[in-house]
């Protein structure tokens, strides 16, 4: 049998044998084994050892890539380590040793600093600590660190350099690609369309972006160090506006807050901006409360612009329907006294046409008016079941098809505008109608409580989806499934009743299963 | 005797419905198309006002405050016709008696003239 090493485990410390064994044989069965063991232990261990410090010596020059050099001035010759030449990209034993050959490793650029720095260290006695680059024979660019000491005979001169020189070429790279994402990211901080302004916590603006000049003409450096609470630039009537976006901003951490004020351009009038707000407080880079600024002046001009527009039209519009009503009625009242029944029933079709159009054109003057906030109620005490009777009376003159069932029960008067609560019923009642084509009836019901009366309007038509029903109060909405969308209307109505009735304290709100028609009910507070 | 109501309006179809309503109605009408002949007097006095808003380049209001100052004619009743809506306030505010919306009803315009004439 052959040599074996073998380990035994003897107080939990690891032993080498060297063992050879003899085995006998007989009859195909191993019948004695004898041998000598030899303790390989303190050898191994010495070999283990010697293996660990060579292996950290090697890892500590490759790691850093560290060379040695020793640069005699008296020879004038620099003699390195073979790891030093692999820092220069050549082969080991390639250098002549002589320091121009040296100078010429370096790039043109450098050669200067690095002569300056040599002679600076040598003349004044001091350790040498620079950075330069060098070419290698394939042309690649590196950067080399140097660390060197001056070593002088008893006299004081000085006889040889000797240092480390260690390649820190990725870490030069890393450096550059940080500054050139630095400087990306300033650029387009400091040519952002909108403004952009860094606050702490009191107010105090930490950074101003370039944009500032071009949008309100103020030098960015100028407004650094200002505080919003006390040199603001905003409107005085907008004050308030800013310092309530200031603090809602903080209390609430990385939540977006958008407001709008005025602000003072330095050569010009008050802009509007439309602002948004982000508290990063907590962020280790930004360490503040961000805004935004846009001006939307322009935008918000031509938003005027529009509704004015759009409300002189309507007021237009009202002149020639005015004499086209007058018409109607005249001849309906001529068709009367000539008992030409026929003719005056067309008229008076014709006149619910009119009053249709009528709306419409109110609809549009009462859009634009509760955009401006300039909606304003009258107050006076009427009877809702007598209004509901007129309403009723005319518009049934409108519809053949549709019974309008009146449900009234004893209310008492209420206070508020009659005219405008009237619109809110001839907007639910023609509502009821439209989307009810295959229905032949519609029902209004009022119904008294302790403070408030409810107005209900039942319908049995195509009713709303869920989805839809939460909508269906907003400014220009219009249910736009493929069969509501063919009916006709600007989707005005609801959002205009929806304003009158909140306007007079009341709720407004609607039941409805599709296909299984729609009730839509308003209450109104007595006083 | 007719009651005579002299009418302001720059429109052509409201002049003549006007025209139409009041002369079916047993009024006189006497429609002015433009203020400067109220301005200047050159008009006989009615026994009501109807000034409508627009005027060719004048309010109707100032009109209304003209007729109002003047001790001739201050004691005749002015009513304002406008789309303006909410007219009623601004119609006070200028001196008018009272005020109609368009588009009307026939019925009502009758029945504020009635009131005031």
């Amino acid at each position: 049998m052959s040599d074996v090493e073998t380990v035994e485990i003897k107080d939990e410390e690891l032993f080498y044998f060297l063992n050879n064994l003899v085995g006998v044989i007989e009859n195909k069965k191993i019948v004695r084994i004898w041998g000598t063991q030899r303790d390989l232990t303190p050898q191994k261990k010495a070999e283990k050892e010697l293996a660990k410090s060579r292996k950290q010596h090697d890892f500590a020059l490759a790691a850093g890539s560290v060379g040695t050099f020793v640069w005699n001035f008296i020879t004038n010759k620099i003699t390195w380590t073979k790891i030093q030449s692999g820092l220069y990209g050549m082969e080991e034993d390639s250098f002549d040793g002589n320091i121009e050959t040296w100078f010429n490793f370096l790039h043109p650029d450098d050669v200067e600093y690095v002569k300056q720095a040599a002679k600076e260290s040598v003349e004044n006695n001091k350790d040498l600590a620079i950075e330069f680059r060098i070419l290698w024979p394939d042309k690649s660019l590196h950067w080399i660190m140097c660390r060197a000491n001056i070593f002088s005979d008893k006299e004081g001169k000085a006889i040889e350099m000797s240092g480390v020189n260690i390649d820190i070429t990725e870490r030069k790279l890393k450096e550059q690609i940080k500054e050139e994402n630095e400087e990306r990211f300033r650029a387009l901080v400091q040519n952002s369309f909108d403004v952009i302004t860094v606050f702490d916590n009191d107010g105090t603006i930490t950074y101003q972006s370039d944009s500032l000049k071009r949008v309100l003409g103020y030098d960015a450096e100028s407004r650094i160090g200002k505080n919003i609470f006390k040199d603001s630039i905003v409107h005085p009537d907008d004050l308030e506006i800013e310092k309530n976006l200031f603090q809602k901003c903080i209390e609430t951490p990385y939540v977006y807050i958008r407001s709008e004020f005025r602000m003072k351009h330095n050569e010009d009038d008050y802009k509007i901006m439309e602002v948004g707000c982000i508290n990063l407080a907590n962020n280790s880079s930004i360490h503040g409360i961000i805004q935004f600024y846009r001006d939307v002046t322009e935008r918000r001009m031509l938003e005027k612009q529009k509704e004015e527009f759009i409300g002189v039209a309507s007021h237009e519009l009202k002149t020639p329907v005015t004499s086209i009503k007058a018409y109607t009625q005249i001849l309906y009242e001529i068709f009367k006294e000539k008992e030409d029944e026929y003719s005056a029933d067309l008229l008076l079709k014709m006149e619910g046409q009119i009053d249709r159009l009528t709306t419409l054109i109110k609809d549009l003057l009462d859009v634009t008016k509760i955009t401006e906030g300039q909606l304003t109620l009258k107050r006076e005490e009427y009877d809702i079941n007598e209004l509901i009777k007129e309403v009723a009376g005319e518009m049934q003159v409108t519809t053949k098809k549709h019974k309008i069932t009146l449900n009234l029960s004893k209310i008492p008067t209420v206070f508020g505008d009659r005219n405008k609560t009237s619109q809110v019923i001839i907007n639910l009642l023609s509502n009821a109608i439209k989307y009810s084509p295959e229905a032949n009836q519609v029902i209004i019901s009022t119904k008294g409580s302790e403070n408030e009366v409810t107005v209900c309007v039942q319908d049995f038509g195509i009713g709303i989806t869920n989805e839809m029903q939460k909508k269906l109060f907003n400014r220009f909405f219009r249910v736009s499934d493929e069969v509501a969308s063919t009916f006709s209307g600007l989707g005005l109505g609801l959002f205009i009743s929806s304003e009158i009735v909140k306007n007079q304290n009341g709720h407004i709100w609607v039941e409805s299963t599709p296909k299984a028609g729609a009730t839509f009910c308003f209450s109104l507070p007595y006083k | 005797m007719k009651k005579k109501i002299l009418i302001t309006d720059d429109d052509e179809g409201v002049q003549d419905i006007f025209k139409l309503i009041f002369e079916r109605a047993g009024y006189d009408v006497s429609i002015y198309g433009e203020a400067v002949s109220i301005f200047a007097n050159d008009f006989t006095n009615p026994d009501l006002f109807l000034l409508d808003r627009q005027l060719s380049g004048q309010d109707g209001l100032k009109v209304c405050k003209f007729l109002k100052n003047q001790p001739a004619t201050k004691h005749i009743p002015v009513i304002i016709v406008s789309a303006t809506p909410g007219i009623g306030e601004l119609a006070q505010q200028a001196g008018a008696d009272d005020f109609i919306e368009k588009p009307f009803q026939i019925k009502d315009l009758l029945s504020v003239v009635e009131k005031w004439i």
